[in-house]
């Protein structure tokens, strides 16, 4: 049972533990994200393409590009050498590129999903098809990145060889889906009528409201017991700056994003249509390797499940990850997981 | 934050240690003219509060548990009657600290500093109000039941406050101010930079409306027909002030119909699994157990209400109005701005525009020039160069594609 005198112990402990913890986190330094050596290969506008430095002497012949959400910084998936899902798949022999779509600023307000999708991952997928001398390459799409090269797959088949969906959402409408479901009464024509580009502070409001005790709360009284330990202190710091590490999103595209994905589900409905083409899963014929998180609260696993019925081909793999959307890549069970099945994926069907 | 700082770190969290250390002793002295026979330690180090707190404590050190810790924790207020304790030490500790301590603080470490102690402000509140409640039980038989009325009679007290609505003349939202408000914490910092209403203003229209009702007499006096040279521009205050008041609607009814609801919910929830736990004997044993315990009857309560459409109307109708505000405010904003000569948000709009579809003009463009084959023509043009030259200095012609190309700029498209 608990006594008061232990609550003035703890709570007193409690205390120092904040007053060292300043000390600390005073003479913490810089917090440093990105570990992998990687060359930019191509630029365009705010867009980086980056090609990662090869780890093994003879990397596949057949690049993967991997295409990251619009929102946040895709260098969660190289957070630190030991947590990094891009040095892994290096391991594994992979010859991967990353598309870093920069920060959108007030001129980029009117880009579409079209663009995005037609225009900026078609054009480095073009660049990579050129550099290599190879009519497709491999793709790998993270969360809001993977519907996008969904969409992508199936509008260019001919340039996908192998398509990798990561915590994917396909179907926006199943029940346990409360993001989708906070987004259906939204007025997002006022919501981008009257900001422009969506602040990205907004959008971390969403995803942190859906654990605001956990993720607001409980999660600094934990950190108040690794304030001492450098190590610990750096990789918490780490995660923050990534969680907080927001991009506004350009508002045309969210507005057909939040639309067409979050309030008419038109991906699975088969209604969706980009650049004046109908978008069809029925054209993804391409081998799919779908990667799900089974206690993720962003992305639920039946919105990723979903793909299987939904997708034109006959060599689909589902991969089941026991964690969450963001234990997916900073886990040591995901570092051991994740490059490896992806890379034996890949291996077992290149050309 | 950026590199090393360049002050010495120790002197403002010496500053900070002294503040504790003062306020401590401020409470030691109270103690001590309520009981003489308490005395602080004339060895204490002046850098050591926690030495000396910990001493007015009774001896409560880690190493060495009071016998009788109960007992020895009240004798420290000696005589001292309850109207003269302050009502929340914790929270006042915390509240002095932090303070000091952000203020001490280099200006650009002080928001983190803020942001730290803010966010643990919760579990201080949580632990005091837990102190409390266990307090009552000084000089009963300890056992599970009566431990577990004790903090359900706390909790049931916490819950009183924290439903006490408008009639009882306290603000709604201060009832959320500290962890179970945090949903609407973070809502509030989000849209702090939305408006431009300062929050203090914004408090006032929210007192406005809580007294008001929809058909008021202040939305009655905001819906007065508009007279003379100026009736445009009053329209428009007119109808911001409208709106604001259909936001500040918005907000009551988010914390008064989902967060209170949220917030009784949790409380039952933490009511039965420590009733549960009592049963078996195992109530938590440390602080932190309690908090864990809090924080999951808290998620398990907010996941019940987040996925209902009552909580999915009220969110949405909260973000919907904020944004017909701030649509109002940037229409204000345009009309000053043009009369000043000044570029206004609808010109950048249509010039962002404009741009855009050029670029996609351009980009159009572009994609048929590559899909006439006039790339693959100016490649095969470079190709055949790079081969004459080779040719004419007499060195061995390189195979196509041996080699990867370059990265290239497609705007130069070289």
């Amino acid at each position: 049972m608990l006594r008061p005198d232990q609550i003035v112990q703890e709570l007193f402990d409690f205390n120092r533990r904040i007053t060292k913890g300043m000390v600390a986190l005073s003479q913490v330094g810089d917090v440093e994200v990105g570990v992998s050596p990687k060359d930019a290969v191509y630029r365009e506008d705010k867009l980086v393409l980056y090609h990662y430095r090869p780890r093994v002497a003879d990397p596949a012949k057949t690049p993967l590009l991997v295409v990251y959400a619009l929102v946040n910084r895709p260098y969660m998936t190289d957070l630190q050498e030991d947590r990094s899902t891009i040095r892994g798949l290096l391991d594994q022999g992979v010859d991967v590129y990353l598309i870093d779509w920069g920060y959108p600023d007030e001129a980029d307000r009117y880009l579409e999903l079209d663009d995005y999708i037609n225009g900026y991952i078609r054009r480095c997928v073009d660049h990579l098809c050129r550099a290599h001398n190879l009519p497709a390459i491999n793709l790998l799409g993270i969360c809001q990145g993977g519907t996008f090269s969904l969409c992508f797959a199936a509008l260019h088949p001919e340039k996908v060889s192998n398509l990798v969906t990561m915590v994917t959402p396909v179907d926006f409408h199943t029940p346990d889906n409360t993001l989708s479901t906070w987004a259906r009464d939204l007025d997002v024509d006022l919501l981008v009528d009257t900001l422009g580009n969506i602040p990205g502070e907004l959008l971390n409001w969403s995803f942190l409201s859906l654990k605001p005790f956990r993720l607001l709360g409980q999660k600094y009284v934990d950190m108040t017991e690794i304030l001492e330990d450098e190590v610990k202190l750096k990789n918490f710091l780490r995660m923050e700056k990534w969680i907080f590490d927001s991009p506004d999103q350009a508002g045309e595209a969210y507005r057909q994003f939040v639309k067409w994905f979050f309030q008419d589900n038109a991906l699975v409905k088969g209604t969706l249509e980009l650049g004046g083409r109908k978008v069809s899963l029925s054209r993804v014929t391409m081998p799919v390797f779908n990667i799900y998180a089974t206690e993720d609260h962003l992305v639920p696993p039946s919105a990723s499940i979903a793909l299987e019925k939904q997708v034109g081909t006959r060599d689909y793999t589902a991969f089941t990850f026991k964690g969450g959307h963001i234990g997916i890549y900073v886990s040591g069970r995901a570092q051991k997981e994740i490059p490896a099945a992806i890379g034996k994926w890949l291996r077992e069907r290149s050309r | 934050m950026t590199g090393k700082p360049s002050f010495d770190s120790n002197d403002w969290t010496s500053l900070w240690a002294n503040a504790q250390q003062q306020y401590w002793q401020s409470w030691l002295d109270m103690a001590q003219k309520a009981n003489p026979a308490l005395s602080p330690k004339p060895q204490a180090s002046p850098f050591n509060p926690w030495g000396q707190a910990f001493d007015l404590w009774g001896g409560l050190k880690p190493q060495a548990p009071p016998s009788n810790p109960w007992g020895q924790t009240f004798d420290l207020w000696g005589g001292l009657k309850p109207q003269e304790l302050p009502s929340n030490p914790w929270s006042q500790a915390f509240d002095f600290w932090s303070g000091m301590m952000s203020n001490s603080a280099p200006a650009e470490s002080r928001d983190w500093v803020k942001k730290l102690v803010g966010v643990n402000k919760g579990y201080l509140q949580l632990g005091e109000t837990l102190w409390k409640s266990l307090s009552t039980l000084q000089g009963s038989p300890q056992s599970p039941e009566a431990w577990t009325e004790a903090v359900q009679r706390g909790l049931r007290q916490m819950q009183e406050g924290f439903s006490a609505g408008p009639g009882a003349g306290k603000d709604p939202w201060a009832a959320f101010a500290t962890f179970w408000g945090l949903p609407m914490d973070t809502w509030q910092r989000v849209t702090s930079a939305c408006s431009m209403m300062p929050g203090e203003l914004e408090k006032i229209f929210r007192g406005m409306n809580a007294a008001e009702g929809p058909g008021g007499v202040l939305n009655q006096m905001l819906s007065t027909p508009t007279l003379g040279y100026t009736r445009e521009s009053q329209e428009e205050v007119q109808r911001w002030s409208r709106l604001w008041l259909e936001y500040g609607t918005a907000m009551r009814d988010f914390a008064d119909n989902v967060l209170a609801k949220i917030t009784q919910r949790a409380g039952d929830l933490l009511g039965s699994k420590l009733a549960e736990l009592g049963q078996q004997g195992k109530t938590p044993d440390t602080l932190r157990a309690f908090y864990d315990l809090w924080v999951d009857c808290g998620e398990l309560a907010y996941a019940e209400t987040a996925a209902t459409p009552e909580f999915n109307g009220a969110q949405a109708r909260l973000l919907n109005t904020l944004m017909a505000v701030k649509k109002q405010e940037q229409k204000m904003m345009d009309e000053l701005l043009g009369t000043l000569n000044l570029p206004t948000r609808r010109e950048l709009n249509t010039s962002h525009q404009k741009l855009h579809q050029l670029r996609q003009q351009v980009w159009r463009l572009q994609e048929k020039l590559d899909e006439s084959g006039i790339r693959e023509l100016r490649e095969e043009i470079v190709a055949l160069r790079r081969e004459v030259e080779t040719l004419r200095t007499g060195e061995e012609i390189p195979k196509p594609h041996s080699k990867r190309p370059a990265a290239r700029d497609p705007k130069t498209n070289a």
